[in-house]
């Protein structure tokens, strides 16, 4: 076999490696995990998997982070649509500024804004609730998903605008009729980048909620038990973790490449 | 019963686009808004559109002043240069949307866009999708769309500028009958002096954002006010040359001298710009009076029956077309005739003051 063909197959290996070997966990009893060394389970269970969707205490923990991520991604696109729209076609005081600005958001670390969001959402009575952990990553997305947006809407000719207007079609028709099915696949991508950050984020998810909003990255974290780590159920939780992003990612596989772009190519 | 436009200025960023522009469109006319490159064309056709606000200035269409209306109040459709349709809608969805948005019966909506597909030519694919359409097609479902909506003013800016060069012709011929015997003003945006004289309609010769001359294009092309109205009504960049009247002569340059031309005999003596047109230019002495000028070939094009000689005569450049094929080499001195009775006379503030007689044109 040629080189050129050895590398990439030797790279996607080792992309697929970890992954491979938390499946492989999965799928093994905790004995068989710490005894002994197993390219795939020598005794195949699906216990793990079982208990993860029977208990309470496991499965809550996806209900909640769905929700909140789902929350988030409906309030940051619906936000953003309209902003990216007025960046795209309008010129108005300082827009060019406050389009940075809007980015300049995302170079602060989440850690810094955990400890004001923590006090706030605690004092008005939002804390532990799945409005607040989507709120809380709105901050990130919104700016994300406008300049993903604005992309998307400026390669649409302002031709479009004016030919519906002369039309005499009013705006929010002209906007949900012909606008918005021309950048489907831009509003796809951004929900996408929306689901997968708030999906993906643990610490402002971890500290802003305690029980009945707790996410299942928080639950994987703290299941250290009497009897120690319970190392098949962890690795059915994190493979159970992983499909959402799988599933959501296939369906924007052919306009990810212009989403990283920012939808400018 | 017309639209009017009274005085209209429009700047954007101190550049300005349009200067007191006044004009009268008939019902049941085809205008022709002739012109170079950032004439003003497009900035004029948006501003009778609604899409811009002029800076001062009326608008007023049967008596009505609709200055301060916006787009979707106005009764006009716009067809752009570069064929916009929705790409989401189908060909049908995209004639029927004015239709649509007026909320038509569906029964008139379907025999409206159907008659109007087969006027067109496009009854074939309104199943399908613009983008999937030729450049050709794609323009036809915009002029579809643009007459599905029955509006009085219906605007076209170079709706064929982006087309080949065959289908232009095909559409051209077809675009004054589509129109015809419907009552609209149309006003069609152009800048190739062809379009004009084939379309037939009353011409506005638009320069810098002012209005050079209103008429038909065979009479501006006959009798230009300006300098400007006869270059750009000229398919060949029209001949200038600086001459001088003294003495019932006209002298140009060192070296060519004629007695005044008869339409030229009431000038006075001075400094004028003169000017002929390509065709004016002549390998052999047409008439008794022809000039014989020395000129010095360039650059010749041969297009197959004609051939375009650049040259330079008195220092200037200039173009003749003469028929059939010529090998003429660069830099060769040659002599070249003009006939005087084809000459036209500029002032220096580029107005004509003398032009040919009608029967001295070709």
């Amino acid at each position: 076999m040629k080189f050129r063909k050895i590398l990439p197959r030797a790279h996607v290996i080792f992309i697929l490696l970890p992954v491979y070997w938390l499946v492989n966990m999965s799928f093994k009893s905790n004995q068989e995990i710490l005894s002994t060394l197993s390219l795939w389970p020598q005794d195949f269970t699906l216990e793990n998997y079982a208990t993860i969707l029977t208990d309470p205490s496991w499965y809550s923990g996806y209900i909640n982070s769905l929700i909140y991520v789902l929350l988030n991604t409906v309030i940051s696109v619906s936000i953003a649509l309209p902003a990216a729209y007025a960046f795209s076609r309008y010129r108005f005081l300082g827009d060019k500024h406050l389009f940075f600005w809007l980015l300049s958001n995302r170079m602060a670390p989440p850690a810094v804004f955990a400890l004001p969001f923590f006090q706030l959402y605690s004092s008005i009575g939002l804390f532990d609730t799945h409005l607040a952990v989507a709120l809380a990553h709105t901050l990130f997305n919104v700016p994300l998903a406008v300049w993903i947006l604005e992309g998307f809407m400026s390669s649409v000719p302002r031709e479009i605008d004016e030919t519906a207007q002369i039309d005499g079609y009013s705006f929010p028709r002209f906007f949900t009729k012909i606008f918005a099915p021309m950048i489907a696949s831009g509003i796809g991508v951004t929900a996408f980048f929306c689901f997968m950050f708030s999906w993906v984020e643990l610490l402002l998810a971890r500290t802003l909620t305690s029980v009945s909003a707790k996410p299942i990255s928080a639950i994987m974290t703290r299941t250290v038990s009497a009897s120690g780590l319970d190392w098949g159920v962890l690795a059915a939780a994190g493979t159970l973790t992983i499909i959402p992003g799988m599933l959501v990612i296939y369906f924007v596989r052919n306009h990810i490449a212009r989403g990283f772009a920012m939808g400018r190519v | 019963m017309s639209l009017q436009i009274e005085q209209l200025c429009s700047a954007v960023n101190g550049i300005v686009h349009l200067q007191d522009i006044s004009l009268r469109f008939d019902p049941n006319s085809f205008n022709i808004l002739l012109g170079p490159a950032r004439a003003g064309k497009t900035s004029l056709l948006r501003q009778i559109a609604g899409l811009d606000p002029p800076d001062s200035g009326r608008m007023l269409l049967h008596g009505a002043d609709i200055t301060r209306h916006g787009v979707r109040k106005r009764d006009v459709s716009f067809v752009y240069q570069e064929f916009v349709n929705y790409p989401t809608l189908s060909v049908f969805e995209n004639i029927a949307s004015p239709m649509r948005v007026r909320s038509e019966g569906r029964q008139t909506i379907e025999r409206t866009v159907h008659e109007l597909a087969e006027l067109l030519g496009i009854g074939g694919v309104l199943d399908r999708h613009p983008p999937s359409l030729s450049g050709g097609q794609q323009q036809r479902v915009a002029i579809a769309r643009a007459l599905a909506k029955d509006a009085e003013v219906i605007l076209l800016d170079e709706p064929l500028a982006n087309l080949d060069y065959k289908l232009r012709e095909a559409l051209r011929r077809e675009l004054p009958r589509l129109f015809a015997g419907k009552g609209k003003i149309v006003v069609y945006a152009a800048t190739d002096p062809n379009e004009a004289f084939l379309l037939d309609g009353n011409t506005v010769v638009i320069d810098q954002g002012r209005i050079r001359q209103v008429g038909p294009a065979a009479s501006v092309f006959r009798a230009p006010d300006n300098l400007s109205a006869a270059s750009i009504l000229s398919e060949f960049p029209i001949n200038l040359l600086d001459a001088n009247i003294r003495n019932s002569s006209c002298v140009v340059g060192n070296k060519l001298t004629f007695p005044l031309p008869t339409h030229m005999r009431s000038l006075s003596e001075g400094d004028y710009t003169l000017g002929f047109r390509a065709e004016q230019l002549a390998f052999e002495a047409r008439t008794q009076s022809s000039v014989a000028c020395a000129a010095k070939v360039a650059v010749t094009e041969i297009t197959g029956n004609e051939t375009i000689v650049h040259l330079d005569m008195a220092n200037r450049p200039c173009v003749a077309v003469v028929e059939g094929t010529s090998s003429l080499r660069a830099g060769e001195q040659i002599t070249m005739y003009l006939d005087p009775g084809g000459l036209f006379m500029f002032d220096s503030s580029g107005q004509t003051v003398a032009s040919p007689t009608r029967s001295a044109q070709r």
